[in-house]
């Protein structure tokens, strides 16, 4: 019987060697996948059910959001709308350096309240803005890393799916993590938007400022009235409807592909090739993400089944030390698996074990999944594989390449990190609105 | 030669065919999931299908629309070092790349032809509440192999005889 750590070399020299090669990202996930179910589960029967996972893992509801935010991303894109609202905000945030960077965190916050799921969140901002970005001469560091940076905060700012998934799978009460996780959310965009400040005033180059007459108030407020103010009918089909108990979560995606399109023909501008170009594109960034998605199921399934992923669990938690220090460890290793696997295999991996650790240890449970969550973005953009790498890598320029998005990334995963380390250090700021609300 | 770019350009439209008809099932399960928010909203009423029907689509959305990508070169890639290898040491990895390729495809479109046959002579069905037959699941994805697997066969042609750069 193999040690765990010698399983996890096996399985990863060669996925990584097959990605270094070229081979596309989902396809060497499959080889992997193929060779170990050959190996590990039985010969051609082992591939069989390879077949029927496959199958399995692309067939959820929970994957459809995915593919509808991307109708809203591009609809938004290809109708220009998108470009609208930057331009209003542009004259909004006047002469400011790297206005577009900041805008980026506002609207991560602003679509974090929209989609709740991170991806579609780096799907639609980064569809949406990159390019426009581009065009001003903005450096990767300051288009690519600010969305990778801010649409995490789907995570973490109402309504977020993966907290309702915590709460679930943990049995604990999703109200509490909801309201728990605003505080951090928050401060992590606080800190994204420090970071920009001062990268900005360092280096001006990174964010080049583009002269800009002053604008007078009349011209700014009827720019918000013709081109923010009827977002606001795209906003409450996907948030309003939530709130209203009209539609699910994953329901809400299609209302708001529709009303961005709707929003579009509004504008006069939804002809037949911005509406096929839109439907088309969003389909095939779709089938991208999708086919990782599969991919990475079934190599999570191969690190479960030959313990790999129970070994690297137990390795970090065996560990003697105090409870503080196990807690820390326990989030060490959600942003140690986040760079290798997606967010929901290893919440349903970990948190079983983890949170009843954490309740015996006597800590607030709402404090750690705050803290959890943090670090399961923080995994999600971090290099090698974090999942939120390559989709921004789907829908980002021709000619970005990973080593771009990589650099672009690091910064902002330092600023995750100095939020988790408030947050381990000042509970409060989870638990005191918690308190207050209950 | 001339055989093989006949050959070379009906993959090429049956690709975009698939892609195109994965891009309409996509419009149709936003469509359908639109349709029954408000139809709920209005009669208090929900159709069960709708659920499962956008579920199974997203199979035929992945593996319909996976050639075309691979035929464009679309599919997200780990560029750190492929794209600082020199031209020669860029066909030998694209000869190598195509070569996995059309092993992994095939044989998940031979064991999935099988899956598929096997699940028609069972009769099995999805144990939910339309239960479908569930050959009609599992056939998207030996078809999207295989011609996938045909894609890797033409870029590893091209890598070969040169005519090829990503």
């Amino acid at each position: 019987m193999m040690e765990w750590y010698s399983v996890v070399a096996v399985i990863l020299g060669p996925l990584l060697l097959l990605m270094l090669a070229g081979l596309p990202v989902a396809f060497a996930f499959l080889v992997v996948n193929l060779v170990g179910a050959y190996l590990l589960m039985g010969g051609v029967s082992g591939i069989e059910q390879l077949v029927l996972n496959t199958v399995d893992s692309l067939s959820s509801f929970t994957l459809v959001p995915i593919a509808l935010f991307m109708i809203m991303g591009e609809g938004m894109f290809q109708s220009r709308i998108a470009i609208d609202l930057m331009d209003t905000l542009d004259k909004w945030f006047g002469r400011l350096r790297g206005r577009l960077a900041f805008m980026a965190v506002g609207g991560g916050v602003l679509f974090s309240t929209l989609t709740g799921n991170s991806m579609g969140s780096i799907a639609l901002l980064g569809s949406t803005l990159v390019p426009e970005m581009e065009k001003r001469g903005y450096k990767k560091p300051m288009s690519l890393g600010p969305i990778l940076g801010s649409a995490g905060l789907a995570i973490m700012i109402p309504p977020s799916s993966l907290a309702v998934v915590l709460g679930v799978v943990s049995d604990l009460s999703i109200g509490k993590i909801l309201i728990g996780i605003i505080v951090p959310g928050l401060l992590m965009a606080v800190l994204y938007a420090a970071y920009i400040w001062v990268r900005c005033t360092l280096q001006p180059h990174l964010a080049p400022s583009f002269d800009v007459e002053p604008v007078p108030l009349t011209e700014k407020l009827s720019a918000t009235v013709v081109h923010i103010l009827p977002l606001s009918l795209v906003v409450f089909s996907v948030v309003g409807v939530i709130f209203l108990g009209i539609a699910t979560p994953s329901e809400a995606a299609a209302t708001g592909a529709f009303a961005t399109l709707a929003l579009a023909a509004m504008k006069r501008r939804l002809t037949w090739d911005v509406f096929s170009r839109s439907i088309f594109g969003s389909a095939n960034i779709s089938v991208m993400v999708l086919l990782i998605v599969a991919g990475a199921v079934g190599f999570t399934q191969i690190l479960a089944y030959t313990g790999a992923t129970y070994g690297m669990v137990q390795a970090i938690t065996a560990m003697e030390a105090s409870p503080s220090a196990i807690v820390a460890m326990m989030i060490g290793s959600v942003v140690f698996l986040g760079m290798f696997m997606g967010p929901l295999p290893i919440m349903l991996i970990t948190l079983p074990i983890y949170v009843p650790i954490v309740i015996q240890f006597g800590f607030d449970p709402i404090w750690f999944a705050a803290m959890y969550l943090v670090a399961i973005e923080t995994g999600s953009t971090s290099p090698p594989l974090g999942a939120a790498l390559f989709v921004m890598k789907a829908v980002a320029p021709v000619g970005t390449t990973m080593n771009d998005i990589y650099k672009a990334a690091l910064p902002f995963i330092i600023c995750d990190i100095l939020a988790l380390l408030i947050l381990f250090y000042v509970p409060a700021l989870v638990t005191w609105p918690v308190d207050a609300m209950y | 030669m001339g055989l093989y770019q006949s050959v070379v350009r009906l993959f090429s439209r049956l690709n975009l065919i698939c892609a195109v008809l994965g891009a309409g099932i996509l419009f149709f399960i936003a469509t359908i999931v639109f349709l029954e928010v408000v139809g709920r909203a209005i009669t208090g009423t929900s159709q069960l299908w709708v659920i499962e029907v956008s579920e199974y689509s997203l199979m035929y959305i992945t593996f319909l629309g996976a050639p075309y990508l691979l035929e464009k070169n679309r599919h997200v890639l780990l560029d750190l070092v492929y794209a600082n290898l020199g031209p020669d040491w860029q066909r030998l990895a694209g000869v190598f790349n195509a070569a996995i390729g059309v092993a992994l495809c095939m044989t998940l479109a031979v064991v999935g032809v099988g899956v598929v046959i096997d699940q028609i002579g069972t009769g099995v069905r999805e144990t939910t509440v339309m239960a479908p037959r569930s050959y009609f699941l599992t056939m998207a994805l030996p078809l999207g192999m295989f011609l996938l697997g045909f894609q890797f066969l033409d870029q590893g042609v091209r890598a070969a005889t040169g005519r090829f750069s990503r």
